[in-house]
Formats: C-alpha cells, sequence, structure tokens
C-alpha cells in the first residue's frame, strides 16, 4: 500500500509543476488516504507560501554602488594578487634570510675544513705534537707495539707485588 | 565595455571599472541575497559584502564562466555564512507560528481563492509566515528551494550558483521540500489542536 503514497510525487518537484495526471492521481489517493491528504494540503500551502516569499524583491538604492566603493576606500581594500604572487610576497624576507644564511654556512665550512687541513698538515710535522703520534704511529720501527707495552707494565707490576 | 575588461580594469585598481560590476549586478547579488533575509538593511548588508568579497578576489576569477555566475557563486556563499552565523534553532524559529500564524495556515486550508493572495495584507502575512518556516531549513536547502520552487531557476542555474552537481541539487530539493512540508503539517496539526481545545472550552 506505502508505494502507492503520494509523498514522493509531491517532494519530487515544485508543487505547481505537477502535470494534470499527477494532480488527478493525488487527489483521486487522498479521498480515502488520510496521511496523505495532510501532506497534500501542506504541499499547497507550502507552495503558495513561497510564493508569497519571492513576490518580495529587494532592489537596490540608488547610493548602493557608492556604498559599496566607500566601504572599499575605508577597509583600505585591495584587488588580491594569485595565490603565487601573495605566498612570494610573505615568505620572501624569510627565503632571502634562508638563502643568505645558507651561503654563509657553507662558505664558513669550506673555508674552516682548508684551515683545518693546513693546521693538521703544520701539526703533523711537530714530532711532539699529538697529531704526530697519531698520524706517525706505528712508522718509527723502534717504538713499542701495545703487546709490549703491556707486557712491560704487568712485568712491572709483579716484580712490585713480589 | 566587456565584463573582462572590466574585470581586467577593477584589478589594476581603476575604481570606475569595479562601479560599473556593481552597478551591473547589483539587481543579480540583491535577488541572492533576498532569498535569505527579508528586511531591505539585511539584503543591502548582505550584497555590500558580496561586492566587497568579490573586488579583493577579482584575480581568482579567470574568465572562463560568466561574471555574473561567478558573483553568483560569491553571493550565495557570502550570504550561507551570514544566514549561519545569525541563524536561530530551527525549533525555536518553528515554534514561534503556533500562536499567531496558526489560524492563517487554517484559513489556507479553508480558503485558498485567488482573491485572497492578491491581497497584498494577506500576502505580506504569507511572506511572514514563509520566513519563519523557512528558517526551519539550512540556508543551503533554503536557497536550492526559493531558486527552484520560487524563481523557477532551472536545476542547471542552481548548480552553477552553489559549484554542486545538478544530481545533489535535486536531491537538496527534494529533502528541502519533505523538510518544510512536514514542518507545515506539524503546525496544522498542532493549529487545528489548539483550536478544538478552545472551541470546547468556549462551550
Amino acid at each position: 500500500m506505502s508505494e502507492n503514497h503520494i509523498t514522493n510525487l509531491l517532494d519530487a518537484k515544485p508543487f505547481s509543476d505537477l502535470s494534470d495526471a499527477e494532480r488527478l492521481t493525488a487527489e483521486s489517493h487522498i479521498l480515502t488516504c488520510i496521511p496523505c491528504r495532510s501532506a497534500y494540503d501542506s504541499a499547497r500551502i507550502v507552495s503558495s507560501l513561497i510564493t508569497a516569499r519571492t513576490a518580495e524583491t529587494a532592489e537596490a538604492g540608488s547610493f548602493f554602488k557608492t556604498r559599496v566603493m566607500v566601504e572599499i576606500r575605508a577597509r583600505q581594500l585591495t584587488p588580491e594578487e594569485p595565490a603565487l604572487m601573495r605566498m612570494w610576497r610573505a615568505a620572501r624576507v624569510l627565503v632571502t634570510t634562508m638563502a643568505l644564511l645558507l651561503v654563509v654556512l657553507a662558505g664558513i665550512t669550506i673555508y674552516t675544513r682548508a684551515t683545518d687541513i693546513q693546521e693538521v698538515s703544520a701539526a703533523a710535522a711537530n714530532v711532539y705534537s699529538p697529531e704526530y703520534v697519531v698520524l706517525a704511529r706505528g712508522d718509527s720501527d723502534d717504538e713499542l707495539v701495545n703487546d709490549q707495552v703491556l707486557e712491560t707494565i704487568y712485568a712491572s707490576e709483579d716484580s712490585d707485588g713480589q | 565595455m566587456s565584463d573582462l575588461e572590466l574585470v581586467s580594469l577593477a584589478r589594476e585598481g581603476n575604481e570606475r571599472a569595479f562601479e560599473e560590476i556593481v552597478r551591473r549586478y547589483s539587481p543579480k547579488v540583491f535577488r541572492i541575497a533576498g532569498k535569505f533575509f527579508r528586511q531591505p538593511a539585511a539584503v543591502e548588508d548582505a550584497a555590500q559584502e558580496a561586492f566587497l568579497k568579490a573586488y579583493t578576489q577579482l584575480s581568482s576569477f579567470e574568465g572562463r564562466g560568466s561574471l555574473e555566475g561567478w558573483l553568483s557563486r560569491i553571493t550565495a556563499n557570502q550570504c550561507i555564512n551570514m544566514l549561519r552565523h545569525a541563524r536561530r534553532r530551527p525549533e525555536a524559529a518553528v515554534s514561534e507560528l503556533t500562536e499567531h500564524d496558526g489560524p492563517w495556515l487554517e484559513n489556507q486550508l479553508s480558503d485558498l481563492s485567488a482573491e485572497l493572495h492578491e491581497a497584498s495584507e494577506r500576502g505580506r502575512i504569507a511572506a511572514d509566515i514563509a520566513d519563519k518556516v523557512l528558517g526551519a531549513l539550512s540556508p543551503e536547502d533554503r536557497l536550492v528551494l526559493m531558486s527552484i520552487d520560487g524563481e523557477r531557476l532551472p536545476v542547471k542555474d542552481v548548480a552553477e550558483m552553489t559549484g554542486w552537481s545538478e544530481s545533489k541539487v535535486k536531491v537538496r530539493a527534494f529533502r528541502a521540500r519533505r523538510r518544510i512540508r512536514e514542518a507545515v503539517e506539524s503546525l496544522l496539526q498542532r493549529a487545528k489542536k489548539n483550536g478544538s481545545k478552545g472551541g470546547k472550552s468556549d462551550v
């Protein structure tokens, strides 16, 4: 029975757009169906309400154009640039600063590396410097190897114990 | 001068060009704002905000669609946002009807003659009630219903104005009709109940 109800028909299009055949179907149905009768009456009222509301028109006053232009000046509005331009404008100081910082850091890194190499080379030439010990370790034939050092330490400890 | 030329000049800061755009499209913008707001001051405020938004967003108008369609969409969105901020709870809007407007709705049922509708006072009351009943709908549903059922705009135009697909507009319209019909139906039932109670108490 429910498939014969007319609510879907009423909601599918504006009430005034119902064809004669659809109206006839609906009106014959509401003779026996009380819920649909109520729905049909309501749809008819809604239609007249919307018509009445639509009949009310608002028109721009003669000073509207002036009002808009005054408001644009008062709020200091400007036509916005495209999004990419806006992004660049907002971020350009930050981006420039970061780029400069990057260049400075790269320069410092290159300069300090070159200086370090020179210093290490100079230090390596000094036989009393740690760099010499590290870089030239094992080069000398008369230098003790680790095992010999350990043996010497243990031997001295043993003799102390006795 | 074409719309594109006007937009191009306005983008460069030519105020005369934008003034011409406002003059050309005020009727359309007012018509859309009038679907959402009833008080002339509110309609004018909404229209003004729509034009101000359009002015700041001129760069986003690429000229693919019409300027009218672009402005319509901005206006509809602007009005939806304004109404969302301003709207009261839907229940409150509908419950306001029961006391004063019930008799009018009952009259509608019993006497829906054309003469009655043509009377300006009747029309004003009907528009009052319509506004209250429409307040029960979401701003989007209200726009769809007023555009399709009220102004008889094609679904395609409403789709362009809202940026929705045509099928979405149809579904929205269907649901909006159902909601508003059910709201009026329940009001009528309440009005009838109140009427019968009043009648009994008189006896």
